[in-house]
């Protein structure tokens, strides 16, 4: 659908403009400052010329962050920054989430971030996207360009990880002895 | 629903990804169990701390004055680029040091090393500008040149004003006259009064 141009900038401005905020936040957890504005940037450079296909009524916050998303892959593929993860089941991951208490402290921000920052990208986007974005896993699907049922496993194992790293990660070494005591006369 | 099946499903049931009825068997087995309810406030507290976190970044100013760059209409675009660029090459290298970000060469060369790019439309403009100028100039040549037949017999080349006729005398054409009478000349003098032959 075929704007005038300043109708089109209009549309532009109320539809896409408005979700800036939402964008680079997503993008600054991604990577550092610098990389997340140039990101941003690209996102929009595309929207906008791109603007006439999309649809009025659709989602445009999720249209964005599908955009954000490739801009990002065709970067991190000229890169290489990261070994991309394997599908391979990762061992230490419990069936079953042993949230004991760790998550309601007041100090828990920070290891959140720590922990955030260490999750392995695929993991992390679709963590971000249902967490943070609240995006169905039908429209993360369309964002990450993967099947539903990838979706799934992938917020499964990015919640799991990240629950595994904040753990770990703010554990005495004491503590931590403990507890595999106690798992081994329980006889897990 | 027992406690495995909630933990397998307790993804899909804090997303909202359960039907109906499962949303209802969810909610009365965490309602009667402990723990998994108690993993399901958890679950929702690491939910609230992810947003507390992301919400935590900014958009930096110069980013949104970036992407309201991005749909300025083209005429306006070029105009600004080309302030822009003028600003850059007169004003940055007296005014801002070099950023961290441009090459140490480039940022300590002379300004008329510095590389400038202008817009296509520009550089067309200036190449016919120097075109047009090199084609007057030739064209004044030819205009300003003087002609070989014309030029007087006795050798003098240019009128010397210590030589140049007083006002009322005739004006003798026979000296520019190499025996080929030219069909006209028609010369007056000074005064007004017209002398010489006509043939």
């Amino acid at each position: 659908m075929r704007f005038p141009w300043g109708m089109r900038t209009k549309q532009f401005k109320q539809t896409a403009i408005t979700h800036l905020a939402d964008v680079y936040r997503l993008a600054r957890q991604m990577t550092d400052d610098d990389r997340a504005q140039d990101i941003v940037q690209e996102t929009y450079l595309r929207a906008w010329k791109y603007f006439g296909t999309f649809e009025q009524d659709t989602n445009c916050r999720a249209w964005l962050f599908k955009i954000l998303h490739n801009v990002w892959a065709d970067q991190w593929r000229q890169r290489r920054l990261e070994i991309p993860l394997t599908d391979k089941d990762e061992g230490g991951i419990e069936p079953y989430y042993d949230w004991e208490g760790e998550f309601l402290k007041d100090e828990f921000s920070q290891d959140v971030e720590w922990a955030l920052s260490q999750l392995p990208t695929t993991y992390r986007w679709a963590v971000l996207l249902a967490d943070v974005e609240e995006l169905s896993y039908q429209q993360i699907a369309q964002v990450m360009n993967c099947p539903v049922g990838t979706v799934m496993s992938r917020i499964n194992r990015g919640r799991r990880t990240l629950a595994r790293l904040l753990r770990t990660g703010g554990e005495s070494q004491t503590r931590q002895v403990d507890r595999t005591a106690a798992r081994f006369i329980g006889g897990e | 629903m027992d406690c495995k099946e909630f933990r397998d499903l307790l993804d899909l049931y804090v997303d909202g990804e359960l039907s109906s009825e499962a949303i209802a068997t969810a909610n009365v087995h965490s309602s009667e169990c402990q723990s998994c309810r108690r993993a399901r406030a958890e679950l929702l507290a690491l939910r609230q701390a992810l947003k507390t976190v992301v919400a935590r970044h900014q958009v930096p100013t110069e980013l949104v004055a970036n992407v309201h760059t991005i749909f300025r209409s083209p005429w306006l675009k070029l105009l600004l680029g080309a302030r822009s660029r003028a600003v850059r090459i007169l004003g940055d290298s007296i005014r801002r040091p070099p950023t961290i970000s441009k090459s140490h060469a480039q940022a300590t060369a002379p300004l008329w090393k510095r590389p400038v790019s202008l817009p296509a439309p520009f550089f067309a403009l200036l190449v016919l500008v120097i075109v047009a100028l090199f084609l007057w100039s030739i064209s004044l040549r030819s205009t300003k040149a003087p002609r070989a037949d014309l030029a007087p017999l006795d050798g003098q080349t240019s009128i010397d004003p210590a030589h140049r006729r007083p006002a009322g005398e005739a004006f003798d054409i026979s000296r520019y006259d190499r025996g080929q009478r030219a069909t006209m000349y028609k010369v007056s003098s000074p005064t007004g009064r017209s002398s010489g032959s006509v043939r």
